[in-house]
């Protein structure tokens, strides 16, 4: 495919590029000499005759003034002769005549005198005449002969100052004529002509026009210099006509043929990629660069815009894309949210409405009681409860709601506020668990039910009585060491059948005695390779451990628990509750400090309950306000960094603070599942500083650090664990 | 946490009440910040009412005393309970906010 597109590429770009790299070369060239020579050569001959015009004038101009300055000599001349010699010859007895040589003692007339002087100057070289002319001229030779005699003498009878010039031929020769009045400028010359037999008109007076002095001045020498000027400027014109051609021609082949050829070779090129229309490529070849780009240009139109129009589509494709992804993503976000809410609703539900305050009754020595749910990611149903009856009768219960999430922390709520509220009413615990599944059943649409294990411990006596609804059966924990399940008095999960008759069962516990209550969240949790943690090892387990307080007993079975899973997530939630019955009230076990244990949400609407539990805590123990503040403090800073920055996920997650005293000393210990992270490596502000290169943030650290004695970190078993201590003065 | 705004001339007087931690803090942080951005230059914080406070409450004092610093404002405190005046001491925070007994003194340095 490949292949063929290059070779047809090949052929069609190599006579395009022969043809505009030289044949249509000089067509532009071309084109601006045929319009630039023409220009220069009209610009030259109107210099030339501009030029030839005006040395014409000044020509005149010299000519004329030439003959003003001869009409003034000859007429001095001639003044001269008529005033002071023809009346001294007139006086000596001579005459003066037309016929002078033929007449002795006869004298030239004033004109012949002027004419006759002015044949002897005519020979010479500038061949210059003047002639006296008149319509009354005595001579009658002299009369108005041609045709510029007659106008130049009208003129001077309208105009007699003036001077009426005319370029002529005269034998063969071009000359200029120039006639200027003669004037009557003395009485001799008046009374000559008025007395003068021959002459035609007698009543002259002086100043009166009698004739006009004509100069001729052979100007044809004039004529040849300025056409061999005009010529001469017209040579120059041509020359720098050639000049300008030769510039032109060189730099638009430099500036214009060359890059317009490489241009539309380039369009060509570009366009080449494309197929052709037929006829585009017949105008190619016809025309110049400018013809061969225009054409290049139409084509590159077209190209483009049928590119543009691909573009649009496939952005319009695109587009349509992007907002069907964008949906799908907002739908596939508000699942997530809507989820992750439901999450946070149900696991919000499950743990405000358990007690999670340890010991929940502090001022009870008669037994010991801690209690844990661990929720799963998609949390269950399961819960704890235990309430005081009344002095001496403690409710205990553990339950697991079938389903997962809402409805399942929904139908949990109501179950538990069920029971307790029909045990606090000193039923026995088989008729309290009929009276809730009688009042569960009804109304469930849902089909949910919920497995329940509730006893009664009367604290007074040891003994426990207890009923069960389809639970898993607690261990017995003996004081000789032995674990035993209990025996199971059979009963289905409340909500499945109405009017389901419980059994209860008694047994006494002995002082030392424990009880040890759980969820299948326990025994069903898995390993890597899918094997369930089982009655056995629990079993197994609470044999090893069973010595221990209610909370460690717990303490040491999530962490085995935790152990086995290995990481594996946590299928479902895990709830414990364990209970040490110990001597009557007397009792109170020695060598181990108390251990309050708060259990709070990853949720900064927590650091009240915080302070509260704090509060509380410092209050029995009579601290000062101060102390409890203080304390308080570090453990809201340290707490709120968990909040804030422990977290990857935004589910819900737990943070246990166990608080305890022994010898005067404060210990308090944060426990969270977040990301492993050491808060004492942040570094110490420098308190120094001013506050405009004062750091934002930083300082809870650094707080925590100051009210507590010692601070220390380590990573347990995949959890934080933050372990505080203070010296507390009396 | 309770906050209270009032107005004396160009001061804006703000008294707190409660808690000042992580969970409260963003409220006052909005509050401050809302003044600044107004054009508020003088500010007075009464802490006699105040209970408790964090470095999240500390924070936001920090923060709007240097915004108030950039536009040639200031920030004080007045009235602090002894734990409140003890954390201030620990953060090293009465070295950077004036701090005055009462109200009527904290409002007197503004004159």
């Amino acid at each position: 495919m490949t292949a063929p597109a290059v070779s047809e590429d090949r052929q069609r770009d190599t006579p395009s590029r022969a043809t505009s790299a030289l044949r249509p070369q000089w067509r532009i060239g071309t084109k601006l000499i045929l319009l630039t020579v023409p220009i220069i050569a009209a610009i030259s001959l109107l210099a030339a005759f501009a030029v030839y015009e005006r040395n014409k004038a000044s020509l005149q101009e010299k000519l004329s003034q030439r003959a003003k300055s001869l009409h003034t000599q000859i007429m001095a001349d001639r003044g001269y002769y008529a005033k002071v010699i023809v009346p001294r010859l007139i006086e000596m007895g001579g005459t003066i005549g037309v016929d002078y040589k033929k007449v002795h003692g006869r004298f030239p007339l004033p004109a012949t005198f002027v004419r006759e002087v002015s044949e002897i100057t005519a020979s010479h070289k500038n061949g210059y005449q003047a002639n006296l002319i008149s319509p009354w001229a005595i001579n009658k030779d002299k009369g108005l002969k041609d045709q510029f005699q007659k106008d130049a003498f009208n003129y001077l009878t309208l105009n007699p100052a003036g001077q009426f010039v005319r370029i002529d031929t005269v034998e063969g020769r071009t000359v200029m004529r120039v006639l200027m009045a003669d004037l009557a400028s003395a009485q001799s010359c008046v009374d000559c002509h008025n007395g003068h037999a021959d002459s035609p008109r007698r009543d002259f007076k002086l100043n009166d026009l009698m004739g006009g002095l004509e100069i001729v001045m052979p100007i044809d020498q004039y004529i040849q210099e300025s056409r061999r000027e005009l010529a001469l400027t017209l040579a120059g014109g041509a020359g720098m006509s050639v000049l300008v051609l030769f510039i032109v021609a060189f730099s638009t082949r430099r500036t214009v043929s060359e890059p317009l050829a490489s241009l539309s070779g380039k369009m060509e090129e570009f366009v080449g990629q494309r197929p052709y229309a037929p006829g585009q490529a017949a105008t190619r070849l016809s025309g110049d660069e400018v013809v061969h780009i225009t054409s290049a240009f139409e084509q590159m139109k077209a190209v483009i815009g049928s590119q543009q129009q691909e573009l649009r589509e496939a952005n319009q494709l695109l587009e349509q894309r992007v907002i069907e992804r964008t949906a799908e993503l907002r739908r596939t976000t508000e699942e997530k949210e809507r989820i992750g809410s439901e999450l946070r609703i149900a696991s919000d539900i499950q743990r405000s409405i358990l007690p999670r305050i340890f010991p929940p009754f502090p001022e009870r020595d008669d037994f010991e009681l801690y209690a844990e749910t661990i929720p799963a990611r998609e949390m269950g149903g399961d819960f704890y409860d235990f309430f005081l009856i009344d002095e001496d009768r403690l409710g205990l219960v553990i339950a697991d709601v079938s389903g997962k999430g809402v409805p399942a922390a929904i139908f949990m709520a109501v179950s538990r506020t069920m029971l307790k509220a029909t045990a606090m009413q000193a039923v026995t615990p088989d008729e309290c668990l009929q009276q809730v599944n009688n009042l569960l059943c009804p109304d469930n649409d849902s089909a949910m039910f919920v497995t329940v294990f509730y006893a009664i411990l009367n604290t007074r006596t040891g003994e426990l009585e207890y009923s069960n609804a389809g639970h898993n059966l607690p261990y017995l924990l003996s004081a000789q060491g032995s674990v035993a399940m209990l025996d199971n008095p059979g009963g289905m999960a409340l909500g499945v059948v109405q009017d389901n008759p419980y059994t209860v069962r008694r047994i006494r516990l002995r002082p030392g005695e424990g009880l040890f209550l759980y969820t299948d969240g326990v025994t069903e949790a898995m390993d890597t390779h899918g094997n369930l943690f089982s009655d056995a090892r629990l079993r197994q387990l609470l044999q090893r451990i069973q010595s221990g307080t209610p909370n460690e007993l717990i303490r040491e079975t999530v962490g085995e628990v935790r152990r086995y899973a290995a990481g594996e997530p946590q299928a479902d939630d895990i709830t414990l509750l364990a209970l040490r019955y110990l001597e009557l009230r007397t009792g109170v076990r020695k060598g181990k400090p108390e251990v309050v244990t708060v259990h709070l949400r990853n949720d900064l609407a927590e650091l009240e309950h915080l302070s509260r539990a704090v509060a509380s805590f410092g209050e029995k123990r009579q601290w000062a306000e101060n102390v409890v503040a203080s304390i308080n403090l570090a453990l809201d800073e340290l707490i709120t960094n968990i909040i804030s920055y422990g977290y990857e996920d935004h589910g819900p997650h737990e943070i246990v603070l166990r608080m305890s005293v022994q010898d005067g000393e404060l210990t308090a210990e944060l426990e969270d599942d977040g990301k492993a992270f050491n808060p004492l490596q942040a570094p110490e502000p420098d308190l120094t500083k001013p506050i405009e290169e004062r750091p934002i943030g930083g300082l809870g650290i650094h707080l925590a650090r100051k009210v507590m004695d010692r601070v220390e970190y380590r990573r347990e078993l995949g959890k934080n664990l933050l372990v505080m201590k203070k010296r507390i003065s009396a | 946490m309770e906050m209270t705004e009032q107005k004396k001339g160009a001061v804006v007087l703000l008294a707190l009440n409660g808690r000042l931690d992580a969970s409260t803090s963003s409220k006052l942080e909005e509050k401050l910040l809302g003044l600044i951005d107004h054009g508020e230059k003088q500010i007075v914080m009464n802490l006699e009412q105040l209970d408790y406070i964090s470095s999240a409450g500390l924070r936001v004092l920090l923060m709007a005393a240097k915004k108030l610093k950039v536009a040639s404002g200031k920030i004080v405190l007045a009235s602090l309970k002894d734990q409140i005046r003890e954390v201030f001491e620990i953060a090293g925070f009465s070295a950077i906010f004036p701090i005055f007994a009462s109200e009527s003194e904290a409002l007197r340095s503004f004159q």
